[in-house]
């Protein structure tokens, strides 16, 4: 494991210092996909097998009317390549996304969970569409075929060159492709209409996570340096070309992403990412993001698993502000019940559990929750 | 140049009855665990793995096919995967919500749906019992029943795992027959 991590941080590195291969003709239109050489043949081949490779994973998130929205926002950013640019939400909470050669784009949950509108969402898409358009996937490749040692390097360490593929879309191109990536983003971000302010809040967020978070993932979309680049890019892409205002998009972000944002805090929850939980959920932000029972009860959560000094104090003020902004959410009953049992305050775990099992009768814990009642 | 070969042969056909040592046939039904903590009650003819020198690990058909696995660990080291250890006042909710995590975090599973998690006694200890259904990297369906409690000394795990095709339903009866018969020997017993 250790190994193939040294693997892959090399293979980033030495992609990042790479310059830009030759001129490559990027593609004007979906009908030149019917055209493409032998060279980008096996490369569409190698990515259809990464396709593969995470669908049987599992990860696709299943929420049609999140996929069908998300990819109908980049059909609008690149509306000539409607039917083959096609994006896929994956269940995971890495703040990620990436695009393949052959048009197959992924966007993370967790990214999705971050972005607060379709503006945001947008910079992404119109960022990763380009290197599809671009064919950066095949620049890259070029780059790594014909640096002999390089080649010679990860074959020792272990890393097919087939899975490069992967591996340099998901931890990103080298600078000057994705400069060029933020550039023709930026410009189909402005020709949908959207405010392209936002290009840079969306980087600046991710930022002060990675940092809060002192994230050491070098993917993409989590790499403090990258995303700084980001912002000092698309910031001077705003200078050039003025703030011209325009669509954000937040209501109905808000309301495609209500269970995405939820789902994301328990699968985060669900990995021990207590810490990424706390600080999203305290951030002044979490307040539009979240219902208030939702945002309180989660924070409860995160500090029960936690479990550092003086976490249990703050999990059941938590507790007690979700039951006080909704009294009829059962999760939060049997948390803060749970949360007595453990102090052997029975007396006050008793009433709670009685009302969870009133407010959920049909609960998957109920059995946990009667045995707990039943005790002495 | 004959005598290289020659030893060469020697040392690969040591190497080889080395490696079939470790699994050893089941001829007595009442198997001790590690340091004789626990003892419980497994298949006459099913094969133990003698590598598994921390846990009891045994299986008919091979361990890819199917396994009981009971094991003991200290507080610390019980979730060491996830970097998460337990306590002796854990309650069961909270041991099956780490044993659901750990199974999550395992290389290659995917689709992973909780079918029942409810407490369960285990050696006179309230704890519980989790049966999983999962997918691994090829696609291949299968589940798990985990039982776990813990004790003033650590966590103890049972645990069961067949394809869903075929294999589960037919040895789940011997698992559960085998979590019956757990009893721990330790000092403390």
């Amino acid at each position: 494991m250790v190994v193939r991590w040294l693997a892959v941080t090399s293979i980033v590195m030495t992609l990042g210092g790479c310059a830009a291969p030759g001129p490559v003709k990027p593609f004007a239109g979906s009908e030149q996909v019917a055209t493409i050489s032998e060279e980008e043949s096996r490369l569409w081949v190698q990515a259809r097998d990464v396709d593969a490779m995470i669908r049987k994973s599992g990860q696709i998130y299943r929420d049609e009317v999140v996929q069908q929205y998300v990819q109908q926002v980049m059909d609008q950013l690149y509306p000539e390549f409607k039917g083959t640019v096609r994006v896929r939400v994956i269940d995971s909470p890495i703040l990620n996304a990436f695009a393949l050669p052959n048009g197959s784009i992924y966007f993370n949950l967790g990214l999705l969970a971050r972005a607060d509108n379709e503006a945001q969402l947008a910079t992404v898409l119109a960022h990763e569409g380009a290197h599809f358009v671009n064919k950066h996937g095949l620049q890259q490749r070029r780059v790594i075929k014909s640096r002999t040692a390089f080649a010679m390097g990860t074959a020792i360490v272990g890393v097919p060159l087939a899975d490069l593929i992967a591996i340099s879309s998901i931890y990103g191109f080298s600078r000057d492709l994705e400069r060029e990536a933020d550039a023709i983003g930026y410009e189909r971000l402005r020709a949908a209409g959207y405010d392209v302010r936002e290009s840079v809040k969306v980087f600046e967020h991710l930022y002060a996570e990675a940092k809060a978070l002192d994230v050491k993932q070098p993917v993409f979309f989590s790499s403090h340096p990258k995303l700084k680049e980001r912002i000092d890019s698309f910031n001077s892409l705003i200078e050039v070309s003025g703030q011209a205002q325009g669509r954000i998009g937040k209501d109905v972000y808000m309301q495609h992403m209500r269970d995405v944002r939820l789902t994301s805090l328990q699968t985060d929850l669900s990995m021990n990412r207590y810490k990424s939980v706390i600080l999203v959920l305290e951030n002044e932000m979490s307040v539009e993001r979240y219902e208030p029972y939702h945002r309180h009860y989660y924070l409860g959560e995160a500090y029960r698993l936690r479990d550092e000094e003086g976490d249990a104090k703050r999990a059941e003020a938590a507790y007690k502000k979700a039951i006080e902004v909704r009294d009829d959410f059962a999760p939060s009953y049997r948390a803060l019940g749970l949360l007595y049992l453990k102090k052997k305050e029975t007396d006050k775990s008793r009433p709670l559990f009685e009302k969870y099992l009133q407010l959920a009768p049909n609960a998957a814990d109920r059995a946990y929750v009667e045995h707990y009642l039943n005790k002495p | 140049m004959n005598r290289i070969i020659q030893l060469t042969c020697l040392l690969l056909i040591a190497v080889l009855a080395a490696g079939c040592a470790v699994w050893a046939r089941i001829d007595e039904p009442l198997v001790d665990g590690p340091d004789k903590a626990f003892q419980l009650e497994l298949p006459v003819g099913w094969i133990r793995a003698g590598l598994a020198t921390d846990r009891v690990l045994v299986t008919r058909d091979g361990t890819g096919v199917q396994f009981i696995e009971a094991m003991k660990r200290t507080h610390k080291k019980a979730f060491s995967d996830l970097k998460e250890e337990t306590r002796a006042d854990m309650l069961p909710t909270e041991l099956a919500e780490l044993a659901i995590a750990q199974l999550k975090s395992q290389p290659g599973v995917s689709d992973l749906e909780v079918v029942n998690n409810a407490p369960a006694t285990i050696a006179g200890t309230t704890g519980f019992r989790l049966h999983v259904q999962m997918k691994n990297s090829q696609g291949l369906a299968y589940e798990a029943v985990v039982y776990g409690f813990v004790d003033a000394d650590g966590f103890y795990r049972l645990r069961y795992q067949a394809p869903s095709l075929h294999y589960f339903k037919r040895d789940l009866s011997i698992f559960e027959r085998a979590v019956k018969s757990f009893r721990l020997t330790g000092e403390r017993a």
